[in-house]
């Protein structure tokens, strides 16, 4: 189980995080929303250690994870890794090696034999074919898929996905979606997604935190976000351009 | 102490710590340390021959000119410069030379690395970006550099010579001249080689990991990186050519 307890974190003089505490129980698909800057991305970057708390705690299985070492989170990273924005592949690796490499440094396996884990992954996910292709002649799509089949092959308890819709096409956007239920329903993976995407929200999420000026405004199920009356959530399920919301 | 300055003082101390660790070398560890030994030496030679070269004919030439005026003999020069060129020009031009070659190379690479979440990604794989990204071309550029430093020396002996026989008509055998050259200008030459292979890698990578800001932020590391690697090449200079001065 993930918790933050009063989380607060700064920038240089721009506050991001003002006390958060959220518990994020296991095998659930929780989705994190808010506009841009609202720092969804920061708060969820804490639980794998790339961003540290300027205050407050982020518990990993009851245990303060905040004030860890470098070389204490690596042993985490195996049990909850993430998928960040951007898909994030490793541009001087072919795809296959991208995939290998967690596979070998997580579960100390040689190069041949993780780079045979790694095709099967590929497969899994039907991107065999481009095992041997450098990341920047794929699109956003298809390196997507990669960097989400690089996540799952070193099969964690728990994976972030930092906007994994943002960018496809419809039919992947699904296939993502369904991908994540999967993980929480079929394997008990946590799932914690962060996220602007509606549809994703309303198809698949248990539960959805809209964090807004550092806090959080809302914490419910997708039926409750879409119920509410809180108008700077009516906005941001609006997309209207003028109202409460600060942008 | 900015923030800026704050972070950059936390991942050096970081990469130190890191890089005072063994780790286990594998397949890709091996390909990476190859890369890095074409990068910091391989890519490097041409680069550093020439400018040693030109160096050593500036040397003779101006130097030639000034004994002529002075003294009204030019075939002194090339005994007194010789010992300056094998301790002082050419390890320091040659670590200059990878500090602006390789050092901003490093810096920009692994600051764009940050500013795509590449190294974040890495550090989600379970590897470390100093084992990485540093530990390969500090490994490369302790062996390089003193190799890189010997190729500039004789680069700037020979230009030297044909310069003296040129110029001056000063024979070969006055101008290489080995009595006002000691053991210890080797010493000296090998001890500042070493030492500026070892933190060039050191800062560079460090102004890379403390990119933040876009591309603007790698910009600005790898000016960093110049900036202070050459500080600390000259720096570096002075103080071991100062102790070893003491020695003498």
């Amino acid at each position: 189980m993930i918790e933050f307890r009063n989380v607060s974190k700064a920038f240089g003089d721009r506050q991001i995080l003002r006390g958060v505490s959220l518990t994020v129980e296991e095998g659930k698909v929780l989705f994190v929303i808010g506009k841009s800057g609202a720092g969804k991305s920061v708060l969820t970057k804490h639980v794998v250690g790339l961003i540290r708390p300027d205050s407050g705690a982020v518990l990993f299985d009851g245990v303060d994870v905040s004030s860890w070492t470098e070389d204490q989170f690596y042993p985490l990273r195996k049990r909850c890794t993430m998928v960040l924005q951007h898909s994030t592949l490793f541009d001087s690796m072919t795809i296959v090696e991208n995939v290998a490499l967690p596979i070998r440094k997580h579960r100390q396996l040689d190069w041949n034999a993780s780079l045979e884990m790694a095709m099967s992954y590929l497969n899994d996910v039907g991107m065999l074919d481009y095992a041997q292709r450098m990341p920047d002649t794929l699109g956003d799509g298809l390196r997507k898929r990669i960097a989400i089949a690089r996540a799952l092959a070193i099969q964690p308890q728990c994976v972030i996905f930092d906007e994994p819709t943002t960018g496809l096409d419809p039919q992947s956007a699904i296939q993502v979606d369904g991908l994540i239920r999967s993980l929480a329903d079929r394997f008990a993976v946590t799932c914690i997604v962060v996220s602007h995407d509606l549809r994703s929200i309303f198809s698949i999420a248990d539960r959805v935190v809209m964090l807004y000026q550092g806090h959080i405004l809302l914490d419910g199920s997708a039926e409750e976000f879409r119920r509410s009356e809180h108008p700077v959530v009516k906005q941001f399920m609006s997309g209207a351009p003028d109202g409460p919301m600060e942008l | 102490m900015s923030v800026q300055t704050q972070v950059f003082v936390d991942n050096l101390a970081f990469v130190i710590k890191r890089m005072m660790g063994r780790t286990k070398a594998d397949r890709g560890s091996r390909l990476r340390y190859w890369n890095a030994l074409n990068d910091v030496g391989i890519n490097s030679v041409f680069f550093i021959v020439i400018t040693l070269g030109f160096v050593g004919t500036i040397m003779m030439l101006h130097g030639g000119y000034q004994a002529g005026r002075i003294i009204g003999d030019s075939n002194l020069v090339g005994p007194q410069i010789l010992p300056l060129i094998i301790r002082q020009l050419g390890p320091t031009l040659a670590g200059l030379m990878v500090a602006t070659r390789v050092g901003t190379g490093m810096a920009a690479r692994i600051g764009s690395m940050v500013v795509t979440e590449q190294v974040d990604a890495l550090r989600l794989s379970n590897a470390c970006p100093v084992d990485y990204l540093i530990r390969p071309s500090w490994n490369a550029a302790l062996l390089m550099v003193p190799i890189l430093a010997i190729f500039g020396i004789t680069a700037a002996f020979f230009s030297g010579m044909m310069t003296a026989y040129i110029v001056f008509e000063t024979a070969p055998g006055v101008y290489a001249d080995w009595s006002f050259v000691a053991p210890l200008d080797a010493v000296e030459a090998l001890i500042k080689s070493l030492a500026f292979g070892a933190v060039i890698p050191l800062i560079a990578g460090t102004c890379g990991l403390s990119t933040h800001g876009g591309s603007a932020g790698v910009g600005r590391a790898t000016t960093n990186a110049v900036v202070l690697c050459s500080l600390a090449v000259i720096i570096l200079d002075f103080f071991i050519g100062a102790l070893i001065l003491g020695l003498r």
